[in-house]
């Protein structure tokens, strides 16, 4: 079953504006260190390890994590807004399995006019 | 196999980069777990030597300065399985005045490291908000190393009610 990934922030913003982004991934980040009460066998650990989040290509925010996270983990950091574009955010498993999540972000300057990352006359 | 001299010596050879690595794994290196999932690990028993290994690691001989990081962790948590942190660190995020790595330690859980945090200059403010697990009501410790060389840590006391079992 497809597990729920969720990512949310401003979606119009400012020049030069600092944004908080939130992230949510449903995971039940499993330790390894619990066993079943019933027959004492391990629970193999399953955990999400590697968070990595893209502003417009370039790699803005990384995150390492142990089995020290909560499950269901939610992560908030902060982007600064130069330009529109695209806002990715990439979970990555203990065993390989990569789930993304994207966003459009949306700068505008003094105008009202939207700085587009490349200029371009039609 | 024969036992003459050069398959003797050959052995000897073979073995020595053998202890070196074992040697470096064994000294409490923060990444020392990341094979956990395939060598199938049970631990519940913290290890303070090890702990202060981590630590220790981490510092290496370097100077550490006040009034860098802000941890905001509640006082008593009621849940150990989720225990809300939000750290900020004091910087202006500027030339060379940005955090590399923030570690973020629980001191007397099982596996003491929880997270760590890469930033980049890009990022407006470092500062980040999660949820973490604790085992008993212990140090949570952060450890900022900043690109220039500096280092902040700052340590807050958490009351768990109920522990979690990580």
């Amino acid at each position: 079953m497809e597990k729920l990934r969720r990512l949310k922030f401003k979606e119009l913003a400012k020049q030069g504006e600092v944004i908080q982004i939130k992230t949510l991934a449903e995971h039940n980040m499993e330790t390894g260190v619990r066993r079943d009460p019933d027959t004492g066998v391990i629970y193999p650990r399953l955990i999400i390890q590697k968070v990595t989040a893209k502003y417009n290509g370039v790699i803005v925010f990384k995150a390492n994590w142990f089995s020290g996270v909560s499950a269901n983990p939610y992560l908030a950091f902060f982007v600064t807004a130069k330009e529109s574009g695209l806002i990715e955010v990439e979970w990555k498993d203990d065993y390989g399995t990569v789930s993304y999540k994207r966003g459009y972000l949306k700068v505008t300057d003094k105008h009202n006019k939207e700085v587009l990352p490349v200029e371009y006359n039609i | 196999m024969n036992y003459t001299k050069r398959n003797i010596i050959k052995l000897f050879c073979m073995a020595i980069p053998l202890l070196l690595t074992r040697k470096v794994c064994a000294d409490g290196n923060p990444y020392r777990d990341r094979f956990q999932s395939y060598r199938q690990t049970f631990r519940i028993e913290p290890n303070k030597e090890e702990t202060e290994k981590i630590i220790k690691n981490i510092i290496r001989e370097r100077t550490i300065s006040k009034g860098l990081v802000l941890l905001d962790v509640p006082d008593t948590a009621e849940d150990g399985n989720v225990v809300p942190v939000h750290f900020k660190i004091n910087c202006s995020m500027k030339g060379n005045d940005f955090p590399k790595k923030v570690h973020v330690l629980g001191l007397e859980n099982p596996f003491p490291e929880i997270a760590t945090y890469e930033f980049f200059p890009e990022v407006g403010k470092a500062e980040v908000s999660f949820r973490c697990r604790m085992r008993k009501s212990s140090y949570l410790m952060i450890i900022a190393e900043m690109s220039d060389g500096r280092i902040g840590l700052e340590k807050k006391y958490v009351d768990v009610m109920l522990g979690a079992c990580s």
